[in-house]
């Protein structure tokens, strides 16, 4: 398919507006006069395909999305090192990353049990679920199963979690949020800014719980929802398994 | 705790305690209090649509009918029926049913006396004479137990409710009536916010339509336009015959609580359209989901992060490391692009110089001091309000002043030439419109440049106060776009005008 000069022009300015600002509502003039023409809609989804992205129209918004392999862009999250200097060790981005996929579980259930009002989550309610998590892995490492299906240190990641000191119910309430970073609140805090910072969620300091915004079930609904897209996603992580008994057998 | 708030309760749950209690009704015997209720409930709704067919042969055959509907018409025998009408109309005594309660007030159990039916006087007087039978109504205790089962009910009931105000309206009943208001008031209310909830899913995750909540909706969609509709005619009903109690009976009516019931059903009928706005709203939204998003409907129903990313996979059988989380949460992120600090920005509070260009006889103060003091680079401003006060002068004389080739002297062109930062003012003042102070008290401090040098001119020059309070305005006149070219400097023929007063 060839495009128009008009439609690429229409398509990279969308773009690069849309590499400015993440997310442009449907009714903002740039992103709906782009979609009124097919080309020019496709021709944006070629740009950003080439630039390791994808364009994610939920319906309500436009969202950028970078693609988990093979972009030329960092994203917050891939920058989450840089910006908390208190992360030093593998095994605490990764309990941060088990923070995160146990907060987006709570938050993406099975929509045939639709529970209104239950959408946001307290740290308190996070930290206890991450226990439990932990402590099963922790458990069912113990006849090594896990360690070698995640070639990962789960007792690492075990380790880091319970030395962490959990507050106490009075001094969670006179604490800010951010403050304790020997705790497991401030590890929670952590994780959680990272999905603030991308306009997902707002953490009320008041209440010291975690709201998720629309676009991060736009995101989610766009990931995890499509077969498709999550068939890709598990081939590719299957790949980086393969991959890496690759590299273990070739040192061998 | 209150203890007298018990009394009450106590006795408003008696009869639901005693209802079908302490009859023998062989196969009938686990079901009596259902089929108790269900009469109790179909004479309520005879009531409410005026019919008088509820005499004690009309009850047994609306006990078959309950029967006929639970499916269990066979257990019931033409003696156990009319037992189960019986032991409803009377007690077993063949008087009042008797229930004991606390008094408070009294310290001491008392007994209760009350029926599940009391006999319709004026319909009977009637009936009497046309067939001989009696016609019963609901006690104000079994329409209590109605109302009570009612709260449980919260589907769309709304109508019925709207129809039992009407009654209470028409015999007179302006307390109970502004009481059946409130209720349905905050029952509505509640509503609404079951929908909001429902919309708030749904723009989350628009399979929600799928789900057992969005089904039901659908199913109903007919049902809740036509509720709609008449809702808008009870509501006519209602403010109608609120008006003729008000023409009608005003000796008989509190005026004031009339006014009062009238305005809840004013409000009422507020938040009944609050109502159908919303619901209406999540139909567009649905219909707009359906019609032009249809992919978000594809694939696999209930696919979903918890189900199948997190519990099937994750969290059962792990990632190949835990580098691979990271590919599964790398999607969710936007790509994040630095804001670009210019190099210029990040100099320019370095940008300072070591020579002091105090003037001199502030340096004879700090004596000999052989360290070289730090200070900020800063406008020399005398030589600056020098070359500039000529220009101001003329202004203040003229109107207006034009920088021509030949305002100035040979011997002054070089001075403004060596002196870049008396230059760069004029482009200053080319950027915006400018007043001078009004009064002398500024001292020039924490001003910008153009004010600064207003100041200082104004301070050396008595002559230009006629300046105060004036707007100036810099221009390129029009036609002359030509340079004016002074030796080692170029410069474009700015003219500087007082545009008012």
């Amino acid at each position: 398919m060839s495009y128009s000069l008009e439609q690429l022009q229409q398509a990279s300015k969308l773009f690069f507006d849309l590499l400015r600002r993440k997310v442009i509502s449907l009714n903002d003039p740039a992103a709906a006069e782009c979609l009124q023409d097919a080309g020019a809609y496709d021709a944006l989804q070629y740009v950003a395909k080439e630039g390791g992205c994808r364009v994610m129209n939920s319906g309500q918004r436009l969202h950028l999305l970078v693609n988990p392999i093979g972009s030329v862009f960092a994203t917050n999250f891939t920058q989450l090192k840089n910006k908390y200097s208190r992360i030093e060790r593998k095994a605490q981005l990764h309990t941060i990353n088990v923070i995160i996929l146990i907060f987006l579980a709570e938050m993406d259930q099975d929509e045939s049990h639709f529970k209104p009002g239950q959408d946001s989550m307290s740290y308190l309610q996070l930290a206890d679920q991450v226990s439990a998590v932990l402590q099963a892995w922790y458990n069912l490492d113990g006849e090594g199963r896990f360690s070698k299906q995640w070639q990962l240190d789960i007792q690492a990641m075990y380790k880091v979690w319970t030395s962490l000191y959990m507050q106490t119910k009075s001094q969670e309430e006179s604490d800010l949020l951010s403050r304790g970073s020997g705790s497991r609140i401030g590890l929670i805090h952590e994780g959680m800014k990272l999905l603030e910072e991308e306009h997902l969620v707002f953490i009320s300091e008041q209440e010291k719980r975690i709201f998720p915004r629309d676009e991060l079930y736009e995101r989610m609904r766009y990931l995890y929802h499509d077969v498709d897209r999550y068939k890709e996603l598990k081939t590719l992580i299957e790949q980086t398994l393969a991959e890496k008994a690759g590299a273990a057998d070739a040192q061998n | 705790m209150n203890w007298s708030d018990f009394g009450e309760r106590n006795k408003r749950l008696n009869p639901l305690w005693n209802l079908g209690a302490g009859m023998n009704l062989g196969e009938l015997q686990p079901y009596k209090e259902m089929v108790a209720l269900s009469i109790l409930l179909q004479v309520y709704y005879l009531e409410l649509d005026s019919s008088e067919d509820r005499s004690k042969e009309d009850l047994v055959s609306l006990a078959w009918n309950a029967l006929n509907r639970f499916g269990i018409s066979s257990l019931g025998s033409a003696e156990s029926v009319e037992r189960l009408v019986d032991g409803l109309l009377w007690s077993g005594n063949g008087g009042d049913f008797e229930s004991y309660y606390y008094d408070d007030a009294t310290r001491q159990m008392e007994i209760q006396k009350y029926k599940f039916f009391a006999v319709d006087e004026d319909a009977t007087r009637t009936s009497w004479e046309e067939t001989g039978k009696t016609v019963y109504r609901l006690s104000e205790y079994a329409m209590e137990l109605i109302f009570m089962s009612h709260e449980i009910i919260e589907e769309f009931q709304i109508s019925i409710k709207l129809l039992e105000i009407q009654m209470h309206i028409k015999y007179g009943r302006v307390t109970r009536a502004l009481q059946d208001v409130n209720e349905l008031i905050s029952r509505v209310r509640k509503m609404i916010q079951q929908q909001q909830e429902y919309r708030n899913a749904l723009r989350r995750n628009p399979k929600h339509i799928f789900s057992e909540y969005g089904v039901n909706r659908h199913q109903r969609l007919e049902e809740i336009q036509l509720q709609f509709d008449a809702e808008r005619k009870h509501f006519d009903t209602i403010h109608r015959s609120l008006a003729r109690l008000a023409n009608d009976e005003k000796d008989v009516i509190d005026f004031n609580e009339l006014r009062m019931l009238s305005e809840r059903v004013e409000l009422s009928r507020r938040v009944h359209d609050e109502l159908a706005g919303v619901v209406l709203s999540i139909f567009e939204a649905e219909t707009n989901l359906r019609l032009n998003f249809p992919e978000l409907f594809w694939g696999a129903s209930g696919f979903n992060f918890r189900t199948h990313v997190w519990e099937e996979w994750v969290k059962e059988t792990g990632l190949p490391g835990g580098d691979s989380m990271e590919l599964l949460l790398e999607g969710l992120f936007s790509p994040h692009q630095d804001f670009v600090y210019p190099l210029a920005w990040a100099w320019e509070e370095q940008d300072v110089g070591f020579q002091p260009q105090l003037p001199e006889d502030q340096m004879d103060d700090h004596g000999e001091d052989p360290g070289m003091p730090y200070s900020p680079q800063e406008i020399p401003w005398n030589e600056v309000t020098a070359l500039w006060a000529p220009v101001f002068t003329v202004l203040a004389e003229q109107g207006s002043f034009t920088l021509a080739a030949d305002a100035f002297s040979p011997e002054t062109q070089q001075q403004w030439t060596a002196t870049p930062d008396a230059v760069d003012l004029w482009v200053q003042l080319f950027h915006a419109e400018i007043t001078v102070e009004d009064t002398a008290e500024e001292n020039g401090q924490g001003q910008d440049e153009c004010r600064r040098l207003l100041a200082q001119l104004l301070a050396h020059d008595p002559s230009l106060a006629v300046l105060r309070g004036r707007k100036l305005r810099t221009t390129i006149e029009a036609g002359s776009t030509e340079p004016v070219r002074w030796p080692g400097l170029e410069i474009s023929p700015y003219t500087l005008t007082i545009t008012e007063r």
